[in-house]
């Protein structure tokens, strides 16, 4: 089985910063097709033999709480994916761990009524990233079959959505062709999600599980020479929520800061100046953390 | 919109009738019909409610989410943004739809935190059928 420990990042600082920004990375296709064979005639097995395994659930979703962390062809190629995992490397830091629950939410389609915009309970909503929510698909999902839409930069606000936010402009959904079979969704756990509705008969199943952090946040991914924060777009167009303008900056900025390890050195000037998208003609920004248009340098307050 | 056509038409009729001296109980009986049809009064309509998201706190800003309570049923409208019935809360308001409910601006006060996408509307239609 393979070693969290030997596992080495794969994001680059422009996309861990675009993590900071949309809240969710899709990477497509990157289970084996016999993996995601595999794991669909398991869990048929399971629900034909193995009712115990079915979890409690108040509504009338079907979920399965498998006990896959024993299957080491489950968490070599699925978990522990080359793929998924040097990005959860990347986002969480060395030594991060495995899930405790590997869930399958199935859906016996067609559910004409979608899901509610929701995030999925005990979030902690600020702009540390200790835990990530991972979804699976080991099938193709298609529109017509329903498939989990998330809220791109939804990380980002204050609270949960309310239960009669209906269709929403700028939701991606996790679907072919972007996110065909063996696809993995990693994301904020802040992140806004739901299930949409299906029109077809069959079934819908949808993985989900968490990573959580055991390290300090530092910026050990694949560290790019040519990035520079001072100059880095942290602009997201999400112009459907009402953030104030340049917030969405602000946000992404103080996210990029805090997985650097640089919390603490984090602060905002005001005004037309970093992490804006305000750069003078030569280039040159003010505000910059540590520079002298930051208000801690001259005000003694650092 | 039909319902109060037909009362006022009908309130019309008898006013003719009236200045001809041919006013009859049945035509009066005729407007306290159409008022008993009224959706508001008990009668056979149902209120329709269009939840409107914006991007502004405005009647003119965008659409930026909906979903509409339809003869009981949800309705989200097609999938395609573009496609939306109504791209501005005006947009409804010139096809009838009436504003019981502005954006909750208190959620907009704290500049450091967001609350929700967009802002608010509720609307509503009395519909007969």
């Amino acid at each position: 089985m393979k070693n969290v420990g030997d596992i080495q990042s794969s994001l680059t600082d422009s996309e861990v910063l675009e993590f900071c920004k949309t809240g969710y990375l899709i990477l497509p296709a990157v289970v084996p097709d016999e993996i995601n064979r595999r794991v669909i005639n398991y869990v048929a097995e399971v629900a034909e033999t193995r009712p115990e395994y079915r979890a409690p659930r108040k509504s009338k979703e079907i979920e399965f709480h498998l006990p896959l962390l024993e299957e080491e062809w489950f968490v070599d190629n699925v978990l522990l994916n080359d793929q998924a995992a040097a990005a959860v490397r990347s986002l969480l830091g060395k030594d991060f761990t495995l899930p405790i629950i590997i869930s399958d939410h199935r859906a016996e389609t067609p559910m004409p009524k979608p899901g509610t915009w929701h995030r999925d309970g005990n979030y902690v909503a600020d702009k540390k990233l200790n835990y990530l929510e991972v979804f699976y698909h080991p099938e193709d999902v298609p529109i017509e079959k329903g498939p989990t839409v998330v809220l791109p930069g939804s990380h980002h606000l204050a609270s949960a959505p309310v239960g009669h936010y209906g269709n929403l402009k700028g939701a991606v959904p996790f679907a072919p062709p972007e996110a065909p079979a063996g696809s993995i969704l990693i994301m904020s756990y802040n992140l806004w999600h739901r299930r949409t509705p299906s029109t077809v008969k069959g079934q819908r199943h949808l993985f989900r599980y968490n990573y959580w952090r055991t390290t300090p946040p530092v910026r050990d991914w694949v560290v790019d020479p040519e990035f520079d924060p001072r100059t880095a777009n942290y602009e997201f167009f999400d112009r459907y929520t009402t953030r104030p303008p340049m917030r969405d900056c602000n946000d992404a900025a103080e996210m990029y800061f805090w997985l650097c390890g640089k919390h603490e050195e984090f602060a905002v000037m005001g005004g037309q100046c970093w992490p804006s998208s305000h750069k003078g003609l030569d280039g040159s920004v003010q505000g910059f953390p540590g520079d002298r248009t930051d208000e801690r340098i001259w005000s003694g307050t650092k | 919109m039909a319902e109060v056509g037909k009362i006022k038409g009908q309130v019309e009729l008898c006013l003719e009738e009236f200045a001809q001296g041919k006013l009859t109980e049945a035509s009066l009986q005729a407007i306290l019909d159409a008022v008993n049809e009224q959706t508001v009064q008990g009668g056979t309509g149902q209120q329709q409610l269009l939840f409107l998201r914006t991007n502004g706190s405005t009647v003119s800003s965008e659409v930026v989410g909906m979903l509409l309570l339809e003869d009981g049923e949800f309705n989200e409208g097609p999938v395609d943004p573009k496609d939306w019935p109504y791209q501005t809360t005006v947009d409804a308001i010139q096809d009838g739809w009436r504003i019981i409910k502005f954006p909750e601006l208190a959620l907009w006060v704290d500049e450091t935190r967001t609350y929700e996408v967009g802002g608010e509307f509720v609307l509503e239609k009395w519909d007969t059928k």
